[in-house]
């Protein structure tokens, strides 16, 4: 017998058991039958067109004697056909609400269209130059606004690493992506599986054999049709794939340059996708290419969930530059509609607000079948940032045009490759740090800082699946802002900052009524915090005089045993250091309790010779201790990583490894 | 809408049949369907499934409208599996394939038993265990969930899932050996 023999009989049985596991449903006492609103029209698309055309599909596709008894829908059943073949075909992504807050999915690429002629109308009444034309446009402006972001400490990139999340892979004894959720894997420049080092090299993966112990063999693989203009981005392993994510810039886009303008509206001719190759390293030293794929847009983030990838990516709609009815033709439809390897989104796929045009596009696929999208979504969600729990993707963008600063987020949420579209809602303040957001059981919890007083206050959040406030903790620390945060089961411990480093100790048991535990206050202010243990929590930032100038970079350990009675146990001072990059991304950390090594790369501005990636053990009686301090060779310390396996450690990065056997205890 | 009065019109041939199914019992077929296949792959099973009922019925009136459409659906999907040449599927899609393979007293033997018999056979050990663990297996061996999935539903932790499954999958091949299913 073989499974698919046993598969095949196990269909056979009984429909009775069937039913009966069917009833119990998926979760215990759930429903027999579906929602109503359910319409998947370009799926199973049937429900979706008129009553008759679903017969006439029947019969269209298998010709059977229905079709002689059903003459009178012999016509509907060609319109059928031609409708099935052009939303199947050309389109991607599987409908889910129609209505999410304050998005609706689109009525139709009509619905596009109209959003787009709008702002084109916006532009000329205001006589500007146009959306991507150049200086002075709200593009330009809109783009500012990200880089400035972007480079503002803690503007939802910096700080700390999830509690939850552990570094090391146990029994398998090397070291993994630092992530912010734990199971929800992150692709990064660098990675391991134990007996090879992948490494982003200036176009290419460079792969190195270290199952001795030491850099061995390598070889070099550059994606097939790979162009000057092109960067390799990032890159997941998983078993026997290799997955390299690219970003792919096309100057002079043919079905763009080709088109009519229209005065006083200006049009990009450039076209920005990414695009993902599969490799299959069955034997690492001979990549053999599998397939790829295209998406749509600048390459934003990434995630792998088992073996399904959720690759989001930047792109914004853009006026079309046609009338309506050219645009809205087949052959002008993928010119400016989103689309993935070479098929636009499903207008019902396509969530819009009332006016914007930065969006983000969202798929889905099998780690080893790029070519094969799972599902997509698109949402004009202005620029946003990604946060991805175990089900759910959250997306989060400030919006500064009221009288206060506001999060507007939006929830889908995911399994097995589906995504569905949930809810929006808003919550006062703005996300200073990516880690000030987390959700468990259910309940979304937000730390956010208001700068719009007149001094700034944060203040803690708990929302329901909908989106709804359930419980809030206000007026925390008035005057300062949260650099860092770390939620813990039922604990969130966060730090601030004016002139002392507060670190704060919130119960979240009752999501209806957050309490504060303690507040410990040391001198500096940490920009990343870590789990070490159930009682400790790792610290890395700045140490600071009374009148705030920093004097260095800090390690501290917090002592959390009692989180009503916060203590320091040890900190130690890296004089002379002035940044790391990685307070900025959290996946430049090796930060490991179990291996029990700390390590980043840092910098002394005025003394460029003295970039070094440095590790650390930590001792309970005997604090911190430097275990290996590398210097590297370009003062960029977002290009280097620390791993190892087994107890041989490797600094990675720009194309060099360098090595040490290490013992730890 | 009830599956007796879907049933109606699929006997008066009319084609609302189709849209009340589907709405009734879409998502749920497309759901089974991509716990083994793509969700391109999925979305055929459901329009295949659909174009079955409508082929099928009448004749035919299935007792248990839903569980006959998934049984399709099922099929239609297995179909599709590539199951000896695909290198590695998801494992969303058939992460169970190695457990099922822990039920099989003899893997070299291969098409000497009807799936129907065999149907019997396994539709007889199941009748043979308690109802949880009956649901508990058709939850993750006929409808795919995952055991997260599964020990959410059942309201059991992770690990009681795995450890039932265990037993069920070692009785299972105990039981097909019983029978003397050595194929």
């Amino acid at each position: 017998m073989t499974e698919k023999e046993l598969m095949e009989g196990l269909n056979e049985i009984d429909d009775e058991l069937v039913e009966e596991a069917r009833t119990y449903g998926n979760a215990g006492q759930k429903k027999t039958s579906e929602p109503q609103t359910l319409r998947q029209r370009h799926r199973y698309g049937f429900a979706a067109w008129i009553p008759g055309m679903a017969a006439c599909a029947a019969v269209a596709f298998m010709g059977t004697v229905i079709y002689e008894q059903h003459g009178q829908i012999e016509e509907l059943s060609l319109q059928m056909q031609s409708r099935q073949l052009e939303t199947s075909e050309t389109t991607l992504g599987m409908a889910s609400a129609k209505s999410i807050g304050r998005f609706q999915s689109a009525d139709g690429y009509e619905a596009v269209y109209a959003l787009l002629e709008k702002r084109a109308e916006m532009e000329k009444q205001s006589n500007r130059v146009g959306l991507f034309s150049g200086k002075s446009t709200t593009y330009d402006l809109v783009m500012e606004e990200a880089a400035t972001e972007e480079a503002a400490p803690g503007a939802g990139s910096d700080a700390a690493v999830s509690l939850e999340t552990d570094q090391s892979s146990g029994a398998s004894g090397f070291s993994k992506t630092n992530l912010m959720t734990e199971q929800v894997d992150e692709s990064d420049i660098v990675k391991t599986d134990g007996s090879y080092i992948y490494m982003v090299q200036s176009g290419s993966i460079k792969i190195t054999d270290i199952r001795e112990g030491k850099p061995g063999e390598s070889v070099t693989v550059t994606p097939q049709g790979f162009e000057a203009a092109d960067a390799i981005m990032e890159l997941y392993v998983d078993g026997s794939d290799l997955l390299i994510i690219a970003s792919h810039y096309e100057a002079d886009h043919p079905t763009i340059s080709n088109r009519e303008f229209k005065e006083d509206v200006a049009y990009r001719n450039s076209k920005e996708a990414t695009v993902c190759y599969v490799y299959d390293i069955t034997n690492p030293m001979e990549p053999v290419y599998v397939n790829q794929m295209t998406q749509d847009g600048s390459y934003k983030t990434s995630r792998k969930v088992d073996d399904e990838i959720y690759l989001f990516t930047d792109q914004y709609l853009e006026y079309p530059g046609y009338d309506k009815k050219t645009a809205l033709d087949e052959e002008h439809i993928a010119e400016w509609i989103p689309s993935i390897n070479g098929k636009v989104i499903a207008s019902d796929c396509i969530y819009l607000p009332e006016e914007g045009y930065q969006g983000l596009l969202v798929s889905s696929f099998s780690v080893d079948r790029p070519d094969r999208i799972d599902d997509a979504k698109y949402i004009v969600n202005d620029w946003c940032e990604v946060y991805v729990s175990q089900k759910h993707i959250y997306l989060y963008s400030t919006d500064y045009t009221g009288s206060y600063t506001v999060t507007n987020i939006t929830d889908f949420s995911f399994s097995g490759g589906r995504i569905t579209a949930n809810t929006s809602g808003s919550v006062k303040g703005e996300i200073t740090d990516r880690f000030a957001i987390h959700e468990k059981d259910g309940y979304l919890r937000i730390l956010t800082t208001d700068y719009s007083g007149s001094s700034e206050v944060n203040t803690l959040f708990v929302l329901d699946r909908n989106l709804k406030q359930v419980g809030r903790l206000d007026e925390i620390a008035r005057g300062e802002r949260i650099y860092a945060a770390r939620y813990v089961g039922d604990l969130v411990y966060f730090v601030t900052y004016r002139n002392t480093d507060p670190l704060f100790a919130v119960d979240l048991s009752d999501p209806t009524q957050p309490k504060m535990l303690g507040e410990l206050k040391v001198t500096g202010f940490s920009e990343y915090l870590h789990m070490w243990d159930e009682n400790h929590i790792l610290g890395i930032g700045y140490e600071t005089t009374e009148d705030s100038q920093t004097v260095g970079l800090k390690l501290t350990m917090f002592d959390c045993t009692d989180p009503a009675n916060l203590k320091v146990t040890h900190s130690k001072v890296l004089k002379g250091k002035e940044y790391s990059s990685a307070f900025y991304n959290y996946k430049e950390f090796l930060a490991d309790p179990h291996k029990n090594i700390i390590g980043f790369a840092s910098l002394d501005y005025d003394q460029s010779e003295d970039t070094t990636y440095d590790m650390f053990t930590y001792d309970p009686s005997e604090g911190f201790q430097k275990v290996w301090s590398q210097e590297l060779m370009e003062g960029d310390t977002s290009s280097y990583r620390g791993l190892y396996s087994g107890d041989h450690f490797y600094i990675v990065g720009n194309g060099t490894i360098w090595d040490k056997e290490i013992k730890l205890n | 809408m009830s599956d007796e009065q879907i049933m109606e019109l699929f006997f008066a041939r009319d084609a609302q049949a189709l849209k009340f199914t589907s709405e009734q019992y879409g998502t749920s077929l497309e759901r089974l369907a991509s716990r083994f296949v793509s969700r391109e792959d999925a979305e055929e099973c459901v329009n295949d499934t659909l174009l079955a009922a409508w082929n099928a019925i009448p004749p035919e009136r299935p007792d248990y409208f839903c569980a006959w459409l998934m049984k399709v659906c099922r099929n239609f999907a297995l179909g599709k599996i590539e199951w000896y040449q695909a290198k590695k599927r998801s494992a969303d899609h058939v992460t169970f394939d190695e457990e099922l393979a822990q039920c099989i007293p003899d893997q070299k033997a291969s098409g000497e038993l009807e799936s129907r018999e065999l149907g019997r056979i396994l539709s007889a050990f199941l009748m043979e265990q308690s109802k949880e663990k009956r649901i508990l297996f058709l939850r993750r061996y006929w409808y795919g969930d995952s055991i997260a999935e599964v020990a959410e539903g059942m309201g059991m932790t992770v690990s009681n899932v795995k450890t039932i499954l265990f037993r069920m999958r070692v009785s299972l091949k105990e039981y097909l050996g019983k029978e003397e299913i050595y194929l």
